[in-house]
């Protein structure tokens, strides 16, 4: 019989979905509880294909995580798992080190949490089939400056060795590294399969031996968008090894751009709009999609769009009624027809100006907008002030949109006031 | 509109009657003229000449040098409107602007045909040197002072922009200002830190619930103890009830006890 088992990591349990879809109650209520859903169906999933295992590599909920109902309901579904025989491994990430819920989480007896030391769980299998050994090295605390594969006890002759560990692996150059290894260094170690977790993204680094990252099972926001899943493995009795994606995922984050080039009308652009969202959430497993929708294109509609983007967005929303299909937010990047500067009259001039001298890069400029926006952040909410940016690099790009974003729309409504007075 | 027909510098710096002539404006003809010369020949002198006939001499002016302070003065032929006006500008506290026949006229006259500049913003939009140029420049970048606006409004020759500007502003502000209470943005912290508490009363912290464990198994051990021991106590209790009735029973067997003792044994009953 071949060994059987799902492999998941950032399960990041009750972690808010920040989308402005969620202003609709209506949609609030079926995917605010998303990520519970989400780890609700990988249990499911575990009972209905009777696998032998689940493995989780870390970050079972958010660092800053405090209440005690999310640690009650993770017991409450290992226990589903428990009772039905499956056991469960689990290494401790960076969030789980530092949250204070870890502590209070008393887990069934099936489910193996690894410490901070060198540990190997041999399984108790059938005789005449493959043996494996399951090990693990949780984080102690919130960081791992250094990487943790040399804490791994060797690989245990003649079993299936599979390795589970939360990296950041390479790191990238924005994030602090959290236990960095390389996928040689994995390799080296002699182990069959590395379970491994942290990065949100799904990536298969290696398959000779098994490196695999499975990403976050259900994103929380637009920069988490497209499919996200768990990984299914199979280990044949010749030792073969065959992995494959499920989706658990409730909601998907969706990307969707418009080209409204030639468009005069609205009804028009409704329909083009139309379109594309539905195609794009004819190619999406989960059940609802979330659309972060972009507008392009040189088209006369530009002014109406810039000058009132809360009705593009409303129309946005009657053209993809398609249920489960739900637009969080409407980013404009349309122009007007004819190449900027060619347009008569003052607004024209002004507007061929100031994209001329490309406000962006105008440094005076560039310092008092940054002063505005410092200010505003200052008077955010702490949990809302990301929206600016969370690093140095992320808040110069954030200001740059937002610089033309703001001369755009400022240019929209002097263009209706000029025209106004054209009419006079 | 106004156009400076003819300029004499009759007592002014260095110069002593000194002309220049710009000529008749010819519809369709372009009207621009470039007065050169090397330095200290005394162009900025008649620009600050020009500026001194429009605006009155300083009150400290840098010209009167040659001629003597009161001696001073500027005469130009100006069309306003299409129509040709002498002016004469002589040093005097009031009453310092003349008209072709040397009368006095109101400085409102000239002021009104510019549309009501002073000299700093006539100076600033028109005299432009190199420094007022770079100064200009930075004012406008920081679009502060009259001179921004002015720009705009006059300039671009479209009133409605300012109000649609002041508008954009409002709304920006509404939203959020400063320290302002009475914004979007501070009602909506409001409802958050409400929600907040909400939520924070119907959840149940770890370390709450860790304290609160606690307490459950501290308080249902003293619960078995405190059962064992009522257990305890009413085994107790009932042997003792069953000792005082015991006694009450004993008081009342001791008299029926003694009496028996009184009585005389009772004779042997007849042997058949």
């Amino acid at each position: 019989m071949p060994f059987h088992f799902v492999h998941t990591a950032d399960i990041h349990l009750d972690s808010p979905l920040h989308s402005l879809a969620l202003r609709d109650p209506d949609i609030a209520e079926l995917i605010g509880g998303a990520t519970r859903q989400a780890f609700g169906q990988t249990i499911d999933l575990c009972l209905d294909e009777r696998v032998d295992a689940l493995m989780i590599a870390g970050d079972l909920y958010d660092g800053d995580q405090t209440s005690i109902k999310t640690a009650l309901f993770l017991a409450e579904q290992l226990r589903r798992l428990d009772e039905a025989g499956i056991r469960t491994f689990i290494v401790r990430g960076n969030h789980d080190a530092r949250s204070r819920i870890t502590r209070e989480l008393t887990l069934p007896e099936r489910v193996k949490v690894f410490g901070g030391r060198d540990e190997a769980v041999e399984l108790e299998r059938p005789r005449g089939e493959i043996p494996v050994a399951v090990h693990g090295v949780s984080f102690a605390k919130h960081q791992a400056p250094e990487s943790l594969v040399p804490k791994f006890r060797p690989a245990v002759a003649d079993a299936f060795n599979i390795g589970l560990l939360h990296t950041s692996l390479g790191g990238s150059p924005n994030h602090d590294p959290y236990a960095p290894c390389s996928v040689a260094e994995l390799a080296a170690t002699g182990f069959d399969y590395w379970c491994l977790g942290h990065i949100h993204k799904r990536e298969v680094h290696s398959k000779d031996p098994f490196v695999v990252m499975p990403g976050i099972p259900q994103g929380r926001h637009i920069g988490e968008d497209g499919p996200r899943s768990l990984t299914v493995v199979r280990i044949g009795d010749d030792r073969s090894v065959s992995c494959r994606e499920h989706s658990v995922c409730v909601a998907q984050f969706e990307r969707v751009t418009v080209d409204l080039t030639g468009v005069e009308e609205r009804r028009e652009m409704a329909e083009r709009i139309g379109a594309k969202v539905e195609a794009a959430q004819n190619g999406v497993v989960a059940d609802h999609v979330v659309i972060r929708l972009k507008l392009r294109g040189q088209t006369a509609l530009n002014w109406q769009l810039r000058r009132d983007p809360e009705t593009v967005e409303a129309e946005a929303r009657r053209a993809s009624r398609a249920d489960e299909t739900w637009i969080e937010k409407v980013e404009l990047e349309t122009e007007e027809p004819g190449a900027y500067g060619t347009g008569a009259g003052p607004v024209s001039e002004l507007a061929s100006t100031m994209r001329g001298l490309d406000l962006r890069s105008n440094e005076s400029f560039r310092e008092k907008a940054r002063g505005i926006i410092e200010e505003l952040s200052a008077a955010l909410p702490q949990k809302a002030r990301h929206t600016l940016g969370d690093n140095k690099k992320e808040r110069a790009h954030k200001l740059d949109k937002l610089i033309v974003e703001g001369y755009e729309a400022v240019l929209a409504h002097l263009h209706q006031s000029a025209d106004k007075e054209g009419e006079d | 509109m106004i156009r400076l027909h003819r300029l004499n510098l009759l007592r002014y710096g260095l110069f002593s009657g000194h002309e220049i002539d710009f000529g008749e404006s010819a519809e369709g003809k372009p009207d621009l003229h470039v007065i050169y010369g090397p330095n200290e020949a005394g162009k900025s002198t008649a620009l600050a000449g020009f500026l001194d006939l429009l605006f009155a001499f300083e009150q400290h002016s840098r010209y009167g040098f040659r001629h003597g302070y009161s001696a001073m003065r500027i005469e130009a032929d100006i069309e306003i409107g299409g129509k040709e006006h002498h002016f004469s500008r002589i040093r005097k506290r009031q009453g310092s602007l003349l008209d072709g026949s040397d009368r006095q006229i109101p400085d409102g006259l000239l002021i009104n045909a510019l549309g009501g500049m002073n000299r700093e913003t006539y100076k600033a939009m028109f005299s432009l040197d190199d420094d007022t140029l770079e100064k200009g420049g930075e004012e406008i970048l920081r679009s502060e002072g009259e001179l921004g606006q002015l720009l705009f409004a006059t300039g671009a020759g479209l009133s409605e922009l300012s109000g649609t500007l002041k508008g954009l502003l409002d709304t920006a502000e509404a939203f959020h200002k400063g320290k302002a209470r009475k914004t979007k943005l501070y009602e909506l912290k409001a409802r958050l830190k409400d929600i907040e508490d909400e939520k924070k009363k119907h959840d149940t912290a770890a370390s709450t619930y860790a304290s609160l464990v606690e307490k459950r198994d501290r308080e249902r051990k003293a619960y078995n103890e405190a059962v064992a021991e009522h257990a305890q106590l009413k085994e107790e209790h009932t042997k003792a009830k069953r000792c005082l009735h015991g006694l009450d029973r004993l008081a009342e067997m001791q008299p029926l006890r003694a009496g028996l003792a009184e009585l005389d044994p009772l004779p042997e009953p007849p042997r058949m």
